[in-house]
């Protein structure tokens, strides 16, 4: 199992006027060939930025402040803007969470799954584009692809834009792909079909997949591992079974206590009582203490360091953690 | 598609004979040409004679009538000044005329919207503060200020371009710099901000992560988004600059369309000032109706909407 994705202590800030915030504050963690790392957290808690950062793709407001992406053993911050730009769309793909935004409404939906064929594969002519067109969006199901292929984005649903969404991002045949809510904006009907053609194009390549979603449900069913994060900060990651059986942190454990068990699909997490902390605005110790039942006063002082458990398998970042000696 | 033009072109044709109504009515309340064409010790008869040959004798509506069967020939009367044909005057003048404000929308267009774009893509670059300075100029003063600031400056201190008069490129690029400032500052300000706009929509982060060279993501994706009002803007100066035009072709003795106009309404020479605003109502419908092909070109939206 080959480790396609290590990203280590990554630190993003918001740079504004009065000083400068940080809003994903050491993170790190690493996907495998053919394995799903599921990202949950509350709204704000840098889920999306994490994703960004490691295309590289961050707002103007925010600039990347310290740690590594190593991908494939290479470290992209180290990679020249022009490597970047073959890596995307080429190497690792990217789904957005709107499909009726994220699709350009100008052009024909062939000529937009055909441009990664172009710039990433050096295949021209509109013909051999909308051929390559027309093989992907039948690997994304869409019906009738070759009378289609002409039909510009507002000629579709939203299922069938996320589908093409995807086409353009698993054209090129990437390692990873990180698919950043990708259906919350979609129909409940539409959600597993998106979700089973991404399961469909990752067996068929054994490609690494990010899923972020505020559905646990979903992380249970599609995910291998789980990463929780809180505040800019991974609290608790590992196998999801493990985690979701066994939640270590206080932060983990309110999450899936939230969640109704007989419900199908989850409701938003925000079940907890109180307010995630807005980047920067918080102290030095835990970003979950001023919320949490069992805060100790070094919790609001000192952050507490990742611990390892379950040979490596977990890891934890708690002062009291549920089950282990604190 | 083929409806939606015609429907587009109906229109137009009822905004001209409405443009046709209000300036025949408009150019008789201003005077008339018996009393001015004729000497003071004219007697009432003469006058009478003189209103019965040029047709102004008869009551409005007849006359009305007898130019809309004229427009229908492509008759637009005599001149009463010049005894030829006013659309002839009207059509000579215009080219001159489109000469300037086609190469000050040129201008406008080749400058403004380049300067636009950069200075989207990199706020607080070169460009933008070159951009923002630029605007600020061309739209702190009218167009004849500038057409005298850069007599005095390029012809009569550095003598590197004529002073004025009618020519090619060298006699043409002072006024058309002078009269399309204006309109390039304009046209600078709203490409930047269309684009500053489209470059945060999640179709350019897409593009993006699509692994497009930056250059597709500006000129393609963003560029086709943001065009829209840039385009309906650019369209709408051309009014500006034929009007801003009539200055400017006076400070460089320009042979236009504007001069004759002022002069037509001065002289009374109802027929010439009817066959100039009928020209220039055409000449805007057909503007605008290439902007709405445009339209329908660019966004697909508005293609298969109608
Ligand atoms: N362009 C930006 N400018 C300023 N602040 C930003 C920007 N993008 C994100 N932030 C801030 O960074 C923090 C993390 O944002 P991020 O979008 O990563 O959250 P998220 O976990 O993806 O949330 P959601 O579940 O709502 O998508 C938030 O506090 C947000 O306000
Ligand atoms: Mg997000």
């Amino acid at each position: 199992m080959s480790e396609i994705l290590r990203v280590e202590n990554l630190t993003t800030r918001l740079s504004a006027r009065d000083g400068s915030a940080a809003a994903v504050d050491g993170v790190s963690f690493s996907v495998h060939a053919g394995r799903t790392l599921g990202l949950v957290g509350e709204s704000g808690s840098g889920k999306s930025l994490t994703c960004l950062s490691i295309l590289r793709l961050l707002p103007p407001a925010l600039s990347q402040a310290g740690g590594s992406v190593w991908f494939k053993g290479e470290n992209l911050f180290d990679k020249s803007p022009r490597a970047m730009t073959a890596i995307r769309g080429g190497q690792i793909g990217m789904i957005l969470q709107d499909p009726m935004t994220s699709i350009n409404p100008l052009f024909t939906i062939g000529d937009q799954v055909g441009e990664v064929f172009r710039y990433h594969r050096g295949v021209s002519g509109r013909r051999n584009l909308w051929a390559r067109a027309v093989e992907t969006l039948r690997r994304v199901h869409i019906p009738a692809a070759e009378e289609r292929v002409g039909s510009y984005p507002h000629q579709f649903s939203g299922g069938m834009r996320q589908r093409i969404a995807i086409g353009m991002n698993v054209g090129c045949e990437p390692d990873l792909l990180i698919a950043d809510e990708p259906t919350t904006a979609l129909d409940v009907t539409i959600r597993l079909q998106i979700l089973s053609l991404l399961r469909e194009i990752q067996a068929a390549r054994g490609m690494a997949m990010i899923l972020v979603t505020h559905d646990l449900h979903l992380v249970s069913r599609f995910c291998d591992e789980v990463a929780v994060m809180y505040g800019g900060r991974i609290v608790e990651q590992g196998p999801v079974a493990r985690v979701f059986n066994d939640p270590a942190h206080p932060y983990t454990k309110g999450l899936i206590g939230a969640v109704p068990k007989i419900a199908r699909h989850a409701e938003r997490l925000a079940v907890i009582p109180g307010q995630p902390p807005l980047a920067g605005e918080h102290g030095a110790g835990c970003r979950f203490a001023p919320r949490c039942a069992k805060a100790q006063p070094r919790c609001f002082s000192h952050y507490p360091d990742d611990r390892r458990f379950e040979d490596d398998r977990r890891a934890v970042a708690c002062w009291v953690p549920e089950g282990l000696p604190s | 598609m083929v409806s939606y033009i015609l429907r587009r072109l109906g229109a137009g044709l009822a905004t001209v004979l409405l443009m046709t109504i209000i300036i025949f009515i408009i150019v008789r309340l201003v005077g008339d040409p018996a009393h001015l064409m004729l000497p003071p010790e004219a007697t009432e008869a003469d006058r009478d004679l003189f209103r019965q040959q040029l047709g102004t004798a008869d009551p409005l509506f007849v006359q009305y009538l007898r130019f809309l069967g004229g427009l229908l020939q492509g008759d637009l009367g005599t001149s009463f000044r010049y005894g030829v044909p006013a659309l002839g005057i009207v059509l000579e003048r215009l080219g001159p005329s489109l000469y300037l404000t086609g190469t000050a929308m040129a201008f406008a267009v080749g400058l403004g919207v380049p300067l636009g774009i950069l200075s989207a893509v990199r706020p607080g670059g070169v460009a933008d503060q070159a951009g923002r300075l630029f605007a600020v100029l061309g739209q702190s003063a009218p167009p004849f200020f500038f057409a005298l600031l850069f007599i005095r400056f390029f012809s009569v201190e550095l003598h590197w371009l004529p002073t004025g008069g009618y020519g090619g490129f060298s006699h043409v690029l002072l006024p058309a710099l002078a009269l399309g400032w204006y309109s390039a500052a304009g046209l600078m300000r709203l490409t930047q901000a269309n684009m500053a706009e489209v470059m945060d929509a999640e179709y350019i982060k897409m593009a993006r992560i699509k692994g497009l060279p930056e250059r597709v993501v500006i000129l393609k994706h963003a560029l086709s988004n943001a065009s829209l009002p840039v385009i309906t803007f650019a369209a709408s100066q051309f009014g500006i600059l034929l009007g801003g035009a009539v200055s400017i072709e006076a400070v460089f003795s320009w042979p236009g369309f504007g001069k004759l106009i002022v002069d037509a309404i001065s002289q009374l020479d109802y027929t010439v000032v009817q066959a100039a605003v009928v020209v220039s109502a055409a000449l805007f419908i057909l503007i605008n109706l290439v902007v709405d092909l445009l339209y329908a070109f660019i966004d697909p939206r508005i293609r298969y909407g109608r």
